[in-house]
């Protein structure tokens, strides 16, 4: 609740004691140590400059048009790792939304690892795929990647591809 | 980080400067330097924040498209009745410490009359072009493609994205705009449809 000062008023003449000193502050003590709410802060008054850098999100970005250099890596039945596709990200508690494409193969299905676990595929890509998916993880450093897999081989006309993962702090 | 504690005076302190300005310590500490602490929990909500944490940055870009197409690998801009698939409205701003992140999808339909077909079969591809307060940015690592691989033309969603650091400025009063551009079969006139291009802007962000 916003704080809220008595209403008691020094008038000429009157002895100021601590009493009053007191009953004047004591609201106010209430509310900074430790009761400050929204009440306190109204409408729009916080602007974007009072926020530090990744106050909301934190983005890491990886994208590259290059040739992947594993061309003629047919009928995958593991997964292996796109080139130039992955990153590191160290987080709090937090969600991790992820969105990876990737061109320049035919008939692969496209994953997203987090820490060595899939998150999210797509299947039966022709040529260029698109996947997004998303995890809650700890506090903590995470290992971002993006691998294939399937009957198929990187081409030698494009291989544009990108990862974005952004974390939602929680 | 604990919080900023204020005390009471005793009756018998207000006569110390000392013990009184002791007390005031308390708020000459928080002016400006209030901790989490000083914060009741859940106390606050985004009704203080005068603008989201991620906008949007422009209305969509949907509806039918088409694109002559002259020549294999060319890059055509989409046309949606006529008029380029690209940004338009008001000045987008993107601030440093922000991300803008736009992502472009085409869902490709054959026209089924044969024309463009080549001998490695039917493709398309969609890529970004940028024209901001940095100039004009190709973003060749956004070129997407679709290859049949055969004669035959089945339908697919082409879809691609970026994200770019502010300080940036798309002015489109100056001509200033993020379009989709296509690639096309050898030639003819093929329908693409159901192009989409929209962005966020993220705001403080790392």
């Amino acid at each position: 609740m916003a704080h809220k000062v008595p209403e008691s008023r020094m008038i000429d003449g009157d002895m100021v004691t601590p009493t009053e000193w007191n009953a004047e502050v004591s609201s106010i003590l209430g509310e900074f140590n430790g009761r400050l709410d929204r009440d306190n802060l109204p409408a729009s008054v916080m602007t974007n400059d009072k926020f530090a850098l990744g106050t909301f999100h934190q983005i890491k970005y990886v994208s590259s048009a290059s040739v992947p250099t594993l061309a003629h890596l047919n009928n995958l039945t593991t997964w292996a790792d796109v080139p130039d596709l992955s990153t590191t990200i160290t987080t709090g508690d937090s969600r991790l939304v992820l969105k990876a494409r990737a061109s320049g193969f035919a008939g692969a299905s496209l994953g997203v690892f987090v820490d060595g676990r899939l998150v999210c595929v797509g299947e039966d890509n022709r040529s260029s795929g698109f996947v997004v998916g998303s995890v809650a993880v700890a506090a903590g450093v995470h290992d971002v990647r993006v691998k294939f897999m399937g009957v198929g081989a990187w081409g030698s006309r494009d291989g544009a591809r990108a990862l974005l993962v952004r974390e939602c702090v929680r | 980080m604990s919080k900023h504690t204020i005390d009471h005076l005793s009756p018998l302190q207000i006569r110390s400067a000392t013990a009184y300005n002791t007390a005031m310590a308390g708020f000459v500490t928080a002016s400006g330097t209030l901790t989490g602490e000083n914060f009741a929990e859940e106390g606050l909500d985004f009704r203080s924040v005068s603008e989201p944490m991620a906008v949007s940055a422009w209305t969509p870009v949907v509806g039918d498209a088409t694109a002559t197409t002259s020549a294999n690998s060319a890059w055509h801009t989409l046309l949606h009745d006529g008029v380029d698939i690209e940004t338009s409205g008001p000045t987008i701003t993107v601030a440093a410490g922000e991300k803008l992140e736009v992502q472009a999808e085409l869902e490709v339909i054959s026209n089924g009359t044969g024309a463009g077909m080549t001998a490695d079969g039917y493709f398309a591809g969609i890529r970004l072009v940028y024209n901001h307060s940095g100039g004009v940015v190709t973003l060749t690592d956004t070129e997407v493609r679709f290859y049949s691989g055969t004669t035959t033309r089945p339908d697919a969603t082409l879809v691609t994205f970026a994200v770019i650091n502010g300080p940036l400025t798309i002015n489109h009063s100056t001509g200033h705009y993020i379009r989709v551009q296509l690639q096309g079969p050898a030639a003819g006139v093929v329908r693409y449809c159901r192009p989409k291009l929209f962005g966020t802007i993220y705001r403080r962000a790392s």
